[in-house]
């Protein structure tokens, strides 16, 4: 793999929990994001799949500085962020960006749109004379398929898809290396979802972007990435190529996960033997004892409810589970 | 075959609006058998959930007027009075919404919302009502239910509220069930349990469901018979398989393809709808499709409402241009 643009050392996000009462002590933490290291790749569409509260929008923001960091480390181009002093922090900013999930939430609703994209530019200072901010914006909201014509209009004069392209531009306006997309479709009609993939691969392609790109829904994380890291209870438990992941998902978080996921096939439907998981997704207060998944896993067996599986690397496919542990005996079936 | 359960003839639903009148359903019909699944597909403004709030009564008239006929085992539901509803609703027809976050009263166990309508239709009083409450959240899969049949709706996770909701939905035997995007605000493995239980519970019961959501893939999974809805119409009805291999309206070609299909090989591209759904304030005169349409002739499909027609065995689309199909 080519040097990373983004690479994250064991980074952990923990959120205080305090008890009632008069005196409020530091009881617990919730383990939103606990001990998650990964790479992405200049040019690289990184998927990051999980359910709600598995902490990937957490790992996410932490990654711009957005909320701090309990510990790890994110190294981006080079710079390790814990480092750097707030200004170079702020200068460092430019070249990454966010777009969010709601874009009825993100855009403020009395700023102008042409106002919404202009303010990175003037947070920055990278317009020099209103001509040139004025020409910036037109060009961002045209790259994004809008009429520069639109600038003087507000947030709900436009339908969801729009909206979610206004964020687009927002987002491009520092010409960024690195986009974190939080569930960038998620909230969008079935018809309209498309056209923002499709306009998110084609800035990828022109403006050589690096994304990650966060999602639960894995039908559009695996059209989308190149490689794909699949989360469960604030860790990462498997990393592959789209294809490998697809077609040999090796931890039984995934399996249960991919074989879950509807297929607009009825054909397939009817012939796929589902694996249906059995409870709910333990409290990040209090994660049990070994594997996070080790509750509700269909393979769990001794090492499982004692130890903790780490990531290790095996040919581009990395995976957390004992029954890939190589220290450990391989079990048949 | 038997008689239907239901037969939605003509069913329309019309809301005052300070910009005009917005025709928000306009014109479905169709008939739901006892045991069939049927989905209803639509995006967001495609009338779907008012359609199914309507035949349930549940729209306040006015603001709402709603014209057409529903019949319930031969009975006409339209225009009853709300007492003549509450015997039905619930006995007759149950609904599972959307979000069981806020469909559950937050003040209320769970206990006394499923056992509230036992009383009203089935007569049952405390310590029955209490039993058969237990059964129904064994029934839908809530572990050790005699605990959690006094716990209130925030002591649950998401995917248990909604198995309250199904609970409660089946608390007084429907025979039809109708649900309304139950599974969206879940997580796949999640839905994926709920879909399997709504399957099996049917399968036991007998009932007749009436699935609405936006997710093909879901779809796919559950339904005997899928309805296509876009404008408030139906554009285009036809058994599970059909719709999926052989897909004759281009709506339904053009939400397809813009799915992306899991799987190791993916398209170049994913096929746009270009445009917006159509604003029921000023629906097009013609098909509600047209302006969106590849195929549009911009003469008769502008003008012209498509009338639904037959293109195949149990198979109709409303379309003037039926995909795959040689125009006589």
């Amino acid at each position: 793999m080519a040097e990373p643009l983004v690479s994250v050392r064991d980074l952990q996000v923990y959120f205080p929990v305090h008890s009632t009462g008069a005196i409020r002590r530091h009881v617990n933490d919730v383990k939103a994001v606990d001990g998650v290291s990964f790479e992405v790749a200049r040019g690289e569409t990184l998927g990051l799949v999980g359910e709600s509260g598995c902490g990937k929008t957490t790992t996410g923001l932490a990654l711009l500085r957005l909320i701090e960091p309990t510990g790890g480390e994110v190294v981006f181009d080079g710079d390790v962020m814990e480092n750097l002093t707030s200004a170079q922090l702020r200068n460092l900013r430019k070249r990454m960006a966010m777009i969010f999930q709601d874009p009825y939430a993100s855009l403020d609703p009395r700023m102008s749109i042409g106002k919404i994209v202009a303010e990175p530019l003037e947070v920055h200072g990278l317009a020099d004379s209103r001509t040139e901010k004025n020409h910036r914006v037109g060009e961002l909201l045209e790259m994004v398929g809008l009429s520069p014509d639109y600038r003087n209009r507000y947030p709900h004069e436009f339908s969801g898809g729009q909206r979610q392209r206004v964020g687009i531009a927002r987002a491009l306006a520092t010409e960024p290396d690195f986009i974190v997309c939080d569930e960038p479709i998620a909230a969008l009609d079935v018809s309209i979802q498309a056209g923002v993939m499709n306009l998110l691969e084609d800035l990828q392609r022109e403006l050589g972007l690096t994304y990650l790109f966060i999602a639960h829904d894995l039908s559009a994380v695996q059209h989308f990435s190149d490689r794909i890291a699949v989360m469960y209870l604030g860790r990462i438990v498997e990393v592959a190529d789209r294809v490998s992941l697809y077609e040999q998902p090796k931890h039984p978080y995934t399996q249960a996960l991919l074989s879950a996921v509807p297929v607009p096939d009825p054909a397939v439907e009817r012939s796929r033997q589902r694996m249906v998981l059995e409870g709910d997704v333990p409290s990040p207060i209090d994660p049990p004892l070994g594997c996070n998944f080790n509750p509700r896993c269909p393979q769990v067996f001794e090492p499982c409810t004692e130890f903790d599986p780490s990531l290790t690397a095996a040919a581009g496919h990395d995976v957390a589970c004992h029954l890939y542990d190589p220290s450990e005996p391989v079990l048949d079936g | 075959m038997t008689a239907p359960v239901l037969q939605v003839r003509d069913l329309q639903v019309r809301f005052g609006t300070k910009r005009g009148v917005a025709n928000v359903v306009n014109g479905i019909s169709y008939d739901l058998h006892a045991g069939e699944t049927l989905a209803i597909v639509g995006e967001s403004g495609s009338g779907k959930s008012v359609s199914v709030l309507a035949l349930m009564g549940l729209l306040p008239q006015p603001p709402a007027a709603v014209a057409g006929s529903v019949l319930y085992h031969g009975d006409e539901l339209l225009g009853l009075s709300p007492k003549e509803w509450r015997g039905i609703r619930g006995r007759g027809t149950a609904m599972i919404f959307q979000d069981p976050m806020t469909s559950l009263n937050p003040v209320r166990t769970v206990g006394y919302q499923l056992t509230e309508p036992m009383a009203l239709h089935l007569g049952l009083k405390g310590d029955d009502a209490r039993q058969r409450a237990i059964e129904l959240l064994d029934l839908v899969g809530i572990p050790s239910p005699e605990a959690r049949i006094d716990d209130y709706p925030h002591q649950l996770s998401g995917g248990m509220r909604q198995r309250v909701m199904i609970a409660m939905g089946l608390a007084c035997d429907p025979d039809v069930l109708i649900a309304d995007e139950a599974t969206t605000a879940l997580d796949v493995t999640t839905q994926a349990q709920i879909t399997e239980l709504v399957d099996e519970l049917q399968e036991r019961v007998g009932m007749a469901v009436i699935w609405i959501t936006h997710d093909l893939g879901v779809v796919a999974s559950i339904a005997d018979r899928v309805h296509v809805m876009y404008g408030g119409r139906f554009m285009e009805q036809a058994g599970v398989d059909a719709l999926y291999a052989t897909p004759r309206h281009p709506y339904t070609e053009g939400l397809l393809g813009s799915l992306p299909m899991p799987g190791a090989d993916r398209p170049e591209r994913l096929v746009t709808i270009p445009g917006l759904p159509p604003d029921p304030v000023a629906m097009p005169a013609g098909c509600p499709f047209a302006p969106r349409c590849g195929y549009s002739d911009g003469d008769r499909c502008v003008g012209t409402v498509p009338a639904m027609e037959s293109v195949g065995a149990g198979h109709d689309s409303a379309c003037h241009y039926p995909l795959g199909v040689v125009n006589g």
